[in-house]
């Protein structure tokens, strides 16, 4: 009996051992992905969003036939929004899983720290939504499609100066959180450029659930409109707080407010906000409807951003890939598909149109100024 | 302004004084501190959120529904990482709770998803214009709800049968049990009674502030440690009283500095009020 056990483990282990292996070789009629994400932390909301981008972006490619008559495999790295962690994924990817090429990491930080690594390996990463400032400088082999919020603070600026006709604003921010530092200096001189001034800044920690001391702080101050640079779950809370404490002011925001969670949140207090995106999602355009309809069969959800800026990622490296006309890993190979991207212009998704030039990261994008009416998302007139 | 923060303060303080009731209930008993208790904070706010949501019941039965399960839960964590570690050493069963509250956030963030939602209460809010003070409905029932809590809590403290127990099981745990006082039974209520109080503190911090996320008890544990800290381990008038106390100094901290500072102006006057009374406000001095 207990001989039998023994066998039966031996076997399982055994079974274990060989099907990783397999795992990991790639084979041969396939293009190798990698994604480094968050899955699980506290951004998972973002890891789990592009993933799923991803994978719609994928399944059309392949039913269409594939690239170069190859099938595309996305492999997960879940990296937890840790940079160290996601140092690790990336450095498995390159030196064990042999992938092609690499979509994320998602984050800025988590970005930040490997995209050196990719470059060193000639290995192309393609952002679809880290937006933090120099992500893509000194580095050839990184790119993003997301919208960097130094290309889009000024459209929102100008469109809320022209509308509201703003002379002052107040600034929340949270101010142990990087990207909300970084988004307030983007904003402070976005503002400066327009002519309005900061009437007072107001700040929280990240995972504060109470807001009620910097509202009636703001209160007293009487604003003429608002400006939040925090992530949507406590720009959520603050927008319901501020109403709650009877401050309708204008909120002039961010990318965080593209993700539809705000509006579950925040509902009625989000109404009367400002911001810009590359992506809405009722937007008439067919293929931004056809998209939406696919997450939304898929995944049960409506599509957001991360959604929409990683489905156009892996488009635009399936397109790239296909210019460069080669699938073997090799480093000659990998930077002919980084030279490809560069050819890419006007290149037509979901979050906008795409443009890249030759050394430069960044894609050019188009810009909508979106506002809230009556509990939907539309442009702002 | 400042009449306003008070009332902001008010309503923080006494969430976090409920939180803090059921971390000292628990400390003054065993002497242990049950890390997992931000966790059943937030499970509470999550078991109304679900009562609400799926069960279509009203908010009314949604806190009991909450109290009730995570009474149950409290008594389960009492099985699960604290009886079977009771005579092995002070550390194991800190290090379990620990375990367990890191366990029970992944399992929300697994079931509930990662971020977020929005918790609907069902009641129209209201607001009334007292002076230069405006208050809500919704924050008039919250201060009913835990300074009432708190009141039933001492009474049942102080005068019932088993909460007189309570404390002698307090005092201590031997000589309870030498004179007839069922301990295991006793230390198995507390946990309930502790548990309860952390769920109700959930359900009213999910109403306050119209949202629940997985990681709410975190920060919420962690406050809840302090302030028993600050107003004595295990005493309860002292989690009271340091429950208030924080939420006025992180409001008036946030209200006349900036919120950078709110933490350390907080942990500041800890810090002196420790150097001043070593056992905390309330704290017995020679234990």
């Amino acid at each position: 009996m207990k001989r039998g056990l023994e066998i039966a483990l031996g076997l399982l282990l055994a079974a274990l051992l060989i099907s990783s292996g397999v795992n990991h070789a790639g084979a041969a009629d396939e293009i190798l992905i990698g994604n480094a994400s968050s899955l699980t932390g506290t951004a998972a909301q973002y890891g789990i969003s592009t993933y799923e981008g991803l994978e719609v972006a994928m399944e059309e490619i392949n039913a269409a036939g594939g690239v170069l008559g190859k099938k595309i495999r996305i492999l997960k790295g879940d990296d937890s929004g840790d940079p160290r962690q996601a140092v690790n994924v990336v450095q498995k990817f390159i030196s064990k899983d042999n992938v092609l090429l690499i979509i994320g990491a998602e984050l800025t930080g988590t970005t930040r720290v490997t995209a050196p690594i990719s470059n060193t390996a000639k290995m192309v990463q393609f952002t679809a939504s880290a937006t933090g400032a120099g992500l893509t400088d000194n580095v050839s082999y990184v790119f993003r499609n997301a919208l960097p919020e130094a290309y889009a603070i000024p459209f929102v600026v100008e469109a809320a100066k022209k509308k509201f006709k703003l002379g002052s604003v107040v600034v929340i921010y949270s101010y142990n959180l990087d990207y909300s530092v970084d988004l307030t200096k983007i904003y402070e001189k976005a503002l400066a450029a327009a002519g309005i001034k900061i009437q007072d800044k107001i700040s929280y920690a990240e995972g504060d659930i109470d807001f009620s001391a910097q509202v009636s702080k703001l209160k007293a101050l009487k604003p003429e409109a608002v400006v939040m640079t925090g992530y949507y779950q406590e720009s959520a809370q603050m927008m319901i707080e501020m109403r709650k404490q009877g401050i309708n002011c204008p909120i002039l925001g961010s990318n965080g407010f593209n993700d539809p969670k705000i509006l579950d949140l925040a509902g009625k207090a989000m109404e009367g906000s400002v911001w810009a995106s590359g992506f809405f999602p009722d937007n008439p355009d067919p293929r931004v409807k056809n998209f939406v309809a696919k997450v939304q069969e898929k995944y049960k959800k409506k599509p957001n951003q991360f959604h929409a800026q990683a489905y156009d990622a892996m488009r635009i490296v399936a397109e790239a890939i296909k210019r460069a006309g080669v699938t073997e890993n090799t480093p000659e190979n990998r930077t002919k598909i980084r030279d490809a991207i560069y050819t890419i212009s006007n290149f037509p998704g979901v979050s906008g149109t795409h443009t890249f030039k030759t050394g430069k990261g960044d894609a050019e994008k188009s810009v909508f100024v979106l506002t809230l009416k009556e509990g939907k998302y539309a442009l702002l007139d | 302004m400042l009449e306003q923060q008070l009332l902001n303060g008010l309503t923080l303080g006494s969430t976090y004084a409920l939180v803090a009731l059921g971390f000292t209930l628990v400390f003054g008993i065993l002497g242990m501190i049950n890390f997992a208790h931000g966790e059943i904070f937030m499970l509470g706010a999550y078991i109304a959120f679900l009562l609400v949501t799926v069960g279509k019941l009203n908010i009314v039965w949604a806190f009991l529904g909450a109290m009730a399960g995570t009474a149950i839960l409290g008594m389960i964590i009492e099985r699960v990482s604290f009886r079977p570690l009771r005579n092995v050493s002070v550390l194991a069963p800190l290090i379990s709770t620990i375990g367990l509250s890191i366990f029970l956030r992944s399992l929300a963030q697994i079931v509930f998803g990662a971020e977020s939602t929005r918790f609907p209460s069902g009641i129209t809010i209201e607001f009334y214009q007292i002076g230069p003070i405006q208050i809500s409905s919704l924050q008039i029932v919250i201060l009913a709800i835990s300074f009432g809590l708190m009141a039933i809590f001492q009474f049942f403290i102080k005068k019932t049968k088993v909460g007189k127990a309570m404390r002698a099981t307090s005092e201590s745990l031997h000589t309870a049990g030498l004179l007839g006082i069922p301990v295991d039974r006793i230390i198995f209520l507390s946990f309930a009674v502790a548990s309860a109080l952390g769920g109700v503190a959930g359900v009213l911090l999910g109403l306050n502030f119209n949202a629940i996320s997985p990681l709410m008890g975190k920060m919420v544990g962690l406050k809840g440690l302090t302030i028993i800290i600050l107003g004595g381990m295990g005493n309860i008038t002292g989690a009271m009283a340091g429950g208030l106390f924080l939420g006025f100094v992180e409001v008036l901290s946030v209200g006349y500095l900036t919120s950078s500072y709110r933490d350390a102006v907080a942990f500041a006057l800890m810090f002196l009020i420790l150097l001043i009374r070593p056992t905390g406000i309330f704290g017995r001095t020679g234990r």
